[in-house]
C-alpha cells in the first residue's frame, strides 16, 4: 500500500467511526422503542432494500427520478449562464432578472410546487423545480464573477484593444465559468433534495418521491427509510459525479 | 510625431512624482526612462498608455501602442501561443502565426513549450510571452515596464537585439533596473528625479 493511499484511509477512519457509532445509536434506538414504522431495525432497512434492488420498478425510479432532475438541473444551469451573460451586456434585463431572482430565492419550494401543480401535470413539476431551485444559485454567482473581473486583465485587454466579442470570448466567459464552478456544485445538491420533494408531493408516477409517499402511507418505516438512503446515497454519487466532471472543466482554464 | 508631452504634472498620495515634464519623441528610437525607485517610471508609462488619466498637463501620441506590463498579465486560460496570437491579432492569418512562431522560437521556445498553459511555465517563459505579445502587435509604440525582468542573463543579449531591431521601426520606451541593459544605446534618455 503506498503511503498516498495509508494517508487517505487514515484520514477517512474518524469519519468510518462516527458512521459507525450513529449506526449503532440507531439500532440501540430501534431496539429499545421497538416499533418498527418508527424506527425500524438496521436489518429491516438493509432487508427491504435487498429486495428492492431486485425489482425492476426500483430501477425504473430511480433512472427516470434522475432523468427528470439532472434535465431540470442542466436548463438551470444552461439558463442562468446565458441570461447572466446576456444581462451583463444589456442593462435592462438585469435590471428585470434581480428582482425575479430575489423573489424565487425567497419563496419556499413548496410554494413553488403547489403554484406549479395548479397549472401544470405533475411529470413536469420536479424538472421545473430543479430549474428554479438551481436558477438563482448560478445566476448570482455568474453575475458576481463578471462585475468582478481581474483588474489587471481588464486593463491588458483594453490596451492590446480587444473587440467586443473578444473580451466576451477570452475573458468574460472564461473568468465566469471558473467563478461559477462551486456555485453549479452546491446547485446540484439543492436541485436533487427539492426534485425529490417535488416528487414527493406532486405524487409523480415513476418517481422515488412517489415510492417514499407510498411508504409513508401504509406506514412502511422500513421502505420509507430504505428509500431515502437510496437518494442520500444517489445524492453522493451525483455530486462526485459533478466534482469530477466539472474538475476535468476547470482544468481547461488553469 | 511620436509622443509629445506638456508640462505633464502627476501628484500621487499628496506627493508630486513630476512637475512641468515635456519631452517629444519621434516615431522612430529606442528611448529608456531612468531615475531612482519610486520616481514614477512606471507611472509616466501608464500615463503615456493613457491607462492612467489622473494628471494636468497634455500627452498627445500619434498612434497604437503595445505595452510590457511588470507583471505578466497572461490569459490563464490560454496557450502560450495563443496568448500573442490572440492578442496581437484580430483575425491572425497563417503569416500572422507563423511570424510569431518564429519571434517565439527567437526567444528561445520550443513547439512543446508553446502549447502549455500559463500555470506551467517558469516566471521568466511567462516574461517571454509578455515580451512576445508586446512585440507581435504590429503597434507603433511600444512601451516595455522592465523587459529584461526574469530573464536568464543568456536571453538578455536576444532581447536587447530584437528591441534594436524594432525600434528602427517604431518608437520604443523602456524602463529597467537591470544592470545589463545599462549598456545599450538609446537614442534618447528621460532621466526622472526626486522632486
Amino acid at each position: 500500500m503506498t503511503s498516498i493511499m495509508k494517508n487517505k484511509l487514515r484520514s477517512l477512519l474518524p469519519y468510518a467511526i462516527a458512521v459507525t457509532l450513529l449506526l449503532l445509536v440507531w439500532e440501540v434506538l430501534a431496539r429499545t422503542v421497538n416499533v418498527s414504522f418508527i424506527v425500524p431495525p438496521l436489518s429491516e432497512i438493509f432487508a427491504v432494500l435487498f429486495g428492492l434492488v431486485f425489482t425492476a420498478h426500483f430501477w425504473t425510479s430511480i433512472f427516470l427520478s434522475l432523468l427528470r432532475i439532472t434535465m431540470g438541473f442542466v436548463i438551470g444551469v444552461v439558463l442562468s449562464l446565458a441570461l447572466a451573460i446576456c444581462a451583463h451586456f444589456f442593462k435592462p434585463l438585469e435590471y428585470l432578472l434581480t428582482p425575479i431572482v430575489t423573489v424565487i430565492r425567497c419563496t419556499p419550494v413548496a410554494s413553488f410546487i403547489m403554484i406549479l401543480w395548479l397549472l401544470l401535470s405533475e411529470a413536469v413539476i420536479p424538472s421545473l423545480i430543479a430549474v428554479l431551485i438551481v436558477f438563482p444559485v448560478v445566476w448570482q454567482s455568474a453575475h458576481d464573477a463578471m462585475h468582478e473581473p481581474d483588474k489587471e486583465l481588464l486593463e491588458m485587454v483594453e490596451i492590446y484593444n480587444f473587440t467586443p466579442s473578444k473580451k466576451l470570448w477570452y475573458l468574460t466567459v472564461p473568468t465566469m465559468i471558473k467563478g461559477v464552478l462551486p456555485a453549479i456544485i452546491t446547485a446540484s445538491g439543492l436541485a436533487w433534495k427539492s426534485g425529490i420533494a417535488a416528487e414527493i408531493i406532486t405524487y409523480t408516477k415513476h418517481s422515488i418521491g412517489r415510492e417514499i409517499a407510498n411508504a409513508k402511507f401504509f406506514l412502511m418505516g422500513e421502505e420509507l427509510l430504505a428509500w431515502t438512503f437510496v437518494v442520500v446515497l444517489l445524492s453522493f454519487i451525483v455530486e462526485i459525479l459533478i466534482k469530477l466532471l466539472l474538475r476535468k472543466a476547470a482544468k481547461i482554464w488553469e | 510625431m511620436g509622443i509629445v508631452v506638456t508640462d505633464l504634472t502627476k501628484t500621487f498620495d499628496d506627493k508630486t512624482l513630476f512637475s512641468n515634464l515635456s519631452f517629444a519623441l519621434g516615431d522612430t528610437g529606442l528611448v529608456r526612462i531612468t531615475g531612482p525607485s519610486g520616481v514614477g517610471k512606471t507611472t509616466l508609462l501608464r500615463i503615456i498608455a493613457g491607462i492612467d488619466k489622473d494628471f494636468s498637463g497634455s500627452v498627445d501620441r500619434d498612434g497604437d501602442i503595445s505595452y510590457l506590463f511588470q507583471e505578466h498579465r497572461l490569459l490563464p486560460w490560454l496557450s502560450a501561443l495563443d496568448n500573442v496570437i490572440v492578442a496581437s491579432f484580430n483575425d491572425a492569418d497563417e503569416n500572422d502565426k507563423e511570424s510569431v512562431r518564429a519571434l517565439l522560437y527567437r526567444l528561445g521556445f520550443s513547439d512543446n513549450e508553446l502549447l502549455r498553459k500559463p500555470s506551467k511555465l517558469s516566471g521568466g517563459m511567462k516574461q517571454r510571452i509578455a515580451l512576445a505579445r508586446a512585440l507581435a502587435r504590429k503597434s507603433d509604440i511600444l512601451l516595455l515596464d522592465e523587459p529584461t525582468k526574469e530573464l536568464d542573463s543568456s536571453l538578455v543579449s536576444t532581447v536587447v537585439d530584437i528591441i534594436r531591431e524594432e525600434s528602427n521601426r517604431r518608437l520604443i520606451i523602456f524602463v529597467s533596473h537591470d544592470p545589463l541593459l545599462d549598456t545599450v544605446e538609446v537614442d534618447d534618455l528621460i532621466r526622472l528625479s526626486r522632486i
